[in-house]
C-alpha cells in the first residue's frame, strides 16, 4: 500500500492521491444515496452532475419524511464510520489520506445536512420530491 | 393527504408545494453551500482530527511531520 504523506514528501503523488480519494469518496457518497434511493423504491435512481456537484435523486417519486432523511444522511455517517474503523487498522503512513476521504466526505454533505435540517424542522406531514439539484416539500392542503 | 409511509410516484391531489430549492436557479445559494462548504472542511478536518489522535494516539503528528518535511531535506 502507499504510504501517503510519510517518508518523502513528493508533491505530485500527494495531488494525484487526493485527487484519487476524492473521486472514490464522491462515487461512494453518490452510490450509498442510490442503494437506499433503490430499497425504498425498486427502482434505478438517477445518477449526475450539476456543475461540479454529483448527485442522486428520484424525480418523480415523493418520499415520506423518514425514509428522505435515511437517503440524505446515510452517506455522511455510513462513511464516517467506515473511516473512523479505517483509521484504526490502516497502516499510519495512510492515515492522511483516509483523513482527508472522510473530512471531504464530511464537508461534501452540507447539502444533505441542509435538507435534513429543513425536513425535521418541519412540524406538518410532508412528502419530498429530490430533483437532484433541489428539492420540493409538499403538505397536505 | 394519505398517512403513507412509503414512498409514492403518484403526487397525492390535495399536496400542495410548501418549500421549493433549486440551487441550479440560485446562484447565491450556491455560493453560500460552497462557503460553507470549505468552512466545513475546515471544521471536520480537526474533529476527526481528534478522533484520529483518540484511535490512533501519536499518528498525527506523523501528517504535520511529513508536510513539514520537503523531499530534498529527507533522509530516506
Amino acid at each position: 500500500m502507499v504510504e501517503v504523506f510519510s517518508g518523502t514528501f513528493n508533491p505530485l503523488l500527494v495531488i494525484v492521491i487526493l485527487i484519487g480519494v476524492f473521486v472514490a469518496q464522491t462515487v461512494a457518497h453518490e452510490l450509498i444515496h442510490g442503494i437506499f434511493i433503490w430499497v425504498f423504491i425498486r427502482q434505478r435512481p438517477k445518477f449526475g452532475f450539476r456543475g461540479w456537484y454529483a448527485f442522486a435523486a428520484a424525480p418523480g417519486w415523493f418520499f415520506p419524511s423518514g425514509q428522505y432523511l435515511v437517503i440524505a444522511l446515510a452517506p455522511l455517517i455510513l462513511l464516517s464510520i467506515l473511516g473512523m474503523v479505517l483509521v484504526a487498522v490502516v497502516p499510519a503512513g495512510t492515515l492522511a489520506a483516509i483523513l482527508f476521504g472522510i473530512v471531504a466526505n464530511a464537508a461534501g454533505a452540507v447539502g444533505d445536512m441542509w435538507i435534513a435540517f429543513k425536513v425535521l424542522r418541519e412540524r406538518r406531514k410532508i412528502l419530498i420530491e429530490d430533483l437532484g439539484d433541489g428539492v420540493n416539500f409538499y403538505a397536505p392542503g | 393527504m394519505p398517512a403513507s409511509f412509503q414512498a409514492t410516484k403518484v403526487r397525492p391531489e390535495n399536496a400542495v408545494l410548501v418549500y421549493s430549492f433549486n440551487l441550479t436557479n440560485n446562484t447565491p445559494a450556491m455560493w453560500a453551500m460552497n462557503g460553507v462548504s470549505l468552512l466545513f472542511l475546515f471544521l471536520f478536518g480537526w474533529l476527526f482530527l481528534f478522533f484520529v489522535q483518540q484511535i490512533r494516539p501519536g499518528s498525527w503528528w506523523r501528517f504535520f511531520q511529513a508536510l513539514s518535511t520537503p523531499c530534498w531535506l529527507s533522509s530516506s
